[in-house]
């Protein structure tokens, strides 16, 4: 069924609408949030999450693309379980270590107090636009789907050393890109 | 937290990115193995360094035989390279260019011939001018062979120490050169004017040798000094 069809079901409070995205986008949600929690029954509970979360924002919300709506729905839903959980150790390891490669983008230097999130979205997104297609997919696999480096590599069947390296200069670039942009001061 | 801000601002980028990041490459599914794949390619990898490693292996095989070859005597109608010294830098080396065929004679034209050949150049104290000749045509002079249908091969040869016409490319330049018989005469020239260097020829009953003496010679002009060479 065409996603357009599906959110207008959402719009009509139509609770068939829960179901029929649950049957299309599962295998996905499930995916992104594995990625972060390595926990099939959390993961299942955060996948309901993200489908409740999405009968409560759509309306007023109209997305586009509903598989990434869901997808960033299930995203965050998992980084908080993990949290509110505090299960560290239970959380991959290379996980933890996305976050903190995060953590590098703005090391040295803060984000503006009254910069509103969406407009970092806006120009992350713009710097992404920018740049290599190799080296953006591979940022966005890491970073937003919480691929291992090794699931990049399969996926594209780069080495391991290529992989890293890649990340490090999208970080980088990234990094500079806001600085100057006066997003890091 | 900074990477908070950071991590959410990811993840609230474009739709049209994280479209493009799942075309490619394996599904979502959780059933899907990637540790799969890269057995498979791993597999792949050992096929290709086997496969590279034969190529060379021949290749090697290859080069062998014809750096061996080359330091081998060809046949006995054909021209034989003895040379001493490494193959990029040859010291002294011979070739025998060939045999005098049977019925024919070598004959070094003197200065006075020379000068008396209008169809020639004259004579050039830097140049040996030096013909094969048949037998019957022994006696004619260098204006008479030119101008009869006897075959002869013309060498003419650069003395020792000499810059041959200003010639400025390569150490040692072997050209084809039409005589007006039709017939193909080699110029043998040196075209360096380094002392250390000189070209001669030597006749024997039965053979024609060139001495090539050179600092910095390869192998492979000396194998061009014999294979342009031509009864």
């Amino acid at each position: 069924m065409d996603d357009q069809v599906i959110v207008q079901m959402f719009w009509d409070r139509d609770e068939d609408a829960v179901a029929i995205t649950k049957r299309k986008y599962d295998d996905y949600c499930m995916y992104i949030a594995n990625n972060v929690l390595h926990d099939r029954q959390e993961s299942e509970e955060c996948v309901n999450d993200a489908l409740l979360a999405a009968w409560e924002s759509i309306p007023p919300n109209r997305p586009n693309n509903l598989r990434t709506y869901l997808g960033k729905l299930t995203r965050e839903i998992a980084i908080n379980r993990w949290k509110k959980n505090n299960r560290k150790k239970r959380m991959r390891s290379d996980v933890v270590k996305s976050l903190d490669e995060i953590e590098e983008i703005v090391s040295g230097g803060d984000l503006g107090s009254d910069l509103e999130e969406e407009e970092l979205s806006r120009e992350i997104s713009r710097f992404l636009f920018s740049i290599d297609e190799a080296k953006r997919n591979v940022f966005i696999r890491r970073y937003w789907h919480y691929d291992s480096i090794k699931s990049i590599c399969a996926r594209y069947g780069y080495g391991k050393s290529r992989v890293l390296m890649m990340l490090k200069r999208t970080r980088d670039d990234l990094a500079e890109y806001l600085k100057k942009e006066g997003y890091i001061t | 937290m900074k990477n908070d801000m950071m991590r959410r601002a990811i993840g609230g980028i474009d739709s049209r990115l994280i479209e493009q990041a799942e075309k490619e490459g394996i599904t979502t599914s959780l059933k899907e193995s990637p540790v799969k794949k890269e057995r498979i390619f791993r597999g792949k990898k050992a096929v290709f360094a086997a496969l590279a490693l034969v190529v060379v292996f021949c290749a090697v095989l290859v080069v062998s035989a014809v750096v061996a070859n080359m330091t081998v005597y060809q046949d006995e109608q054909g021209y034989r390279i003895h040379y001493e010294g490494s193959e990029d830098e040859v010291d002294i080396h011979s070739v025998t260019v060939g045999y005098v065929p049977e019925g024919y004679v070598v004959r070094e034209l003197t200065e006075a011939e020379c000068e008396n050949d209008p169809e020639g150049s004259g004579f050039d104290p830097r140049i040996r001018q030096i013909r094969l000749i048949r037998e019957d045509y022994a006696d004619l002079s260098a204006y008479e062979l030119a101008n009869t249908p006897a075959p002869q091969i013309v060498i003419n040869v650069n003395r020792a120490g000499e810059i041959d016409w200003g010639y400025s490319y390569g150490t040692y330049e072997m050209t084809y050169q039409s005589t007006i018989n039709g017939m193909d005469a080699i110029m043998i020239h040196k075209n360096d004017a380094s002392a250390e260097e000189h070209t001669n020829i030597q006749f024997s009953d039965d053979k024609i040798t060139v001495n090539v003496r050179g600092h910095g010679l390869s192998m492979d002009e000396v194998v061009k000094v014999a294979e342009n060479i031509a009864w």
